[in-house]
């Protein structure tokens, strides 16, 4: 499986020395998960299915 | 017995190459024609060849990372800004090869022979390839995978048909166009002169933008990524689409809700070199982002910044955020980022932009966020939710959180602070604190 390589925590790494107490956090809880989820998987399945399609076009 | 004849047009006449009139600025295009010629079976046609025009000269269309085709004309170097047209002469090229053609030509930033597009073709089927008859879909796959372009596409006939609602072409052909990459539509064609079933593609690189559109105004206009959430896309504003039909010509106007969801069966959103995934995918995921961070912003900026609150109450409370996503390399938002001013003419840091410059990913979607009040009369933006480009987005939350780069909102910045807390995200100040113009390939 491609390996994604996560740059935010780089970068928020590197603001934060920058900035010091400057820089605040906050906890977010991600919401509509299921929603996003279904609808990105939706895309990508039909990517798939299309490499057995058979439309022809002329 | 075939033949070729090189016609260029011109915005005044001149008797020789060395009259002032003869400069680039003054010429409109040219075109290619070439006669086939074949005795034997009673064969003998002219076609357009190639073609490059420069479009209809209206504020209101665009073509996102134009390019121009140098030609010689009369001697000299000419350079001419335009999209490749081609027309289709059913003996080595149908619709679908020129389609490619004047794609790939932009995209890969050299023209491509049809004899490479069908030896490429001959490859991928095990039938006999009649280059003149057309492509098929997994022959125009192969093509594209050919020349390392990626892409995404989808066959409607293959799903539910409330798949044509909950993910129109025209999301596909507005996120493939807008970053420059362009895209295809293959549409069956019906009418009165159509005797038997037959298909046809054609190549959309453009967009018209109508500032006064109404549709965006009214509920018509709102995208649903699942119940009670989503968004105005920011293509309500494009009432039309600029495209190649190879058989009635170059840079043509074709309405986006022209060709009906029901007549399209394929749509493919080609990608920029670098990006991965889709752009209808990238708004979805930066919706989520946007959303979840929107019901955080620290109270003090929130209660102390009138744009920051009228982006939350357009999202949270009346569901009018306009989503615009983009493809483009860092430093494309890198210089975004340098030249952008807020309504108070205040720049962004300059400490900030180093550290994004040395650690942005190399490709990117920028999902620029916006409202209705902002976004068509005067072109700005809130914001922007940026995401990795560069690899493979998959459906899971953590493929999504590790693809999420960064969220602008006005005065802030959120940046995901580690892999294994997922909810934690640190807030540095922007010295951006209003609305900015928005990005322009």
């Amino acid at each position: 499986m491609e390996r994604v390589t996560f740059k935010s925590p780089a970068i928020a790494k590197a603001m934060e020395k920058a900035y010091g107490n400057a820089a605040k956090t906050v906890r977010i809880q991600m919401r509509h998960e299921r929603d996003v989820r279904n609808y990105v998987k939706r895309i990508e399945d039909g990517h798939k299915k299309a490499a057995s399609s058979h439309l022809h076009f002329d | 017995m075939g033949g070729l004849q090189k016609i260029s047009f011109w915005t005044s006449s001149f008797e020789h190459p060395s009259h002032e009139a003869c400069q680039a600025k003054n010429c409109i295009g040219y075109a290619i024609l070439k006669r086939d010629c074949i005795p034997s079976i009673g064969f003998d046609r002219w076609h357009v060849f190639e073609a490059v025009f420069r479009k209809y000269a209206h504020r209101h269309n665009c073509v996102p990372a134009p390019i121009v085709h140098e030609v010689m004309l009369s001697g000299l170097s000419i350079g001419i800004p335009g999209i490749l047209y081609a027309q289709q002469n059913e003996l080595n090229k149908a619709c679908a090869q020129v389609a490619l053609r004047s794609l790939l030509s932009r995209l890969i930033g050299r023209d491509i022979a049809y004899d490479e597009i069908n030896s490429v073709a001959q490859n991928s089927v095990a039938a006999q390839f009649v280059p003149g008859k057309g492509l098929d879909a997994q022959q125009i796959q192969a093509v594209l995978k050919h020349f390392d372009v990626a892409y995404r596409d989808y066959e409607y006939t293959q799903h539910k048909k409330e798949y044509r609602t909950l993910h129109p072409y025209q999301k596909f052909v507005y996120a493939g166009v807008e970053s420059g990459a362009g895209a295809l539509v293959g549409f069956h064609l019906a009418g009165r002169a159509v005797v038997s079933p037959r298909r046809h593609i054609i190549p959309f690189y453009g967009h018209t933008f109508n500032k006064d559109t109404w549709a965006p105004e009214a509920d018509l206009a709102y995208f649903h990524v699942g119940e009670g959430f989503g968004f105005i896309p920011s293509e309500n504003w494009t009432s039309s689409f600029l495209g190649h039909d190879d058989n009635f010509g170059p840079n043509f106007c074709v309405p986006r809700l022209y060709i009906p969801a029901d007549d399209v069966d394929y749509v493919v959103e080609l990608l920029r070199p670098g990006i991965r995934y889709s752009g209808a995918s990238a708004e979805a995921c930066a919706l989520q982002f946007l959303d979840s961070v929107l019901g955080h912003v620290p109270s003090n900026l929130m209660n102390n910044n009138v744009w920051l609150s009228r982006l939350a109450h357009a999202h949270l409370d009346v569901h009018e955020i306009v989503l615009r996503a983009v493809a483009m390399g860092r430093h494309t938002y890198i210089d975004h980022l340098r030249a952008i001013r807020d309504w108070d003419r205040h720049r962004e840091s300059k400490r900030i932009i180093d550290i994004l410059e040395g650690l942005l990913p190399s490709t990117l979607w920028v999902v620029e966020v916006s409202i209705p009040q902002l976004f068509p009369g005067n072109e700005r933006k809130l914001g922007e939710i940026v995401l990795d480009g560069s690899t493979k987005l998959t459906p899971s939350l953590h493929s999504r959180r590790r693809h999420f780069v960064l969220a602008r909102l006005p005065e802030a910045y959120y940046f995901a602070r580690s892999p294994a807390s997922h909810e934690e995200f640190l807030v540095v100040r922007s010295r951006l604190s209003s609305h900015v113009p928005v990005v322009s390939l």
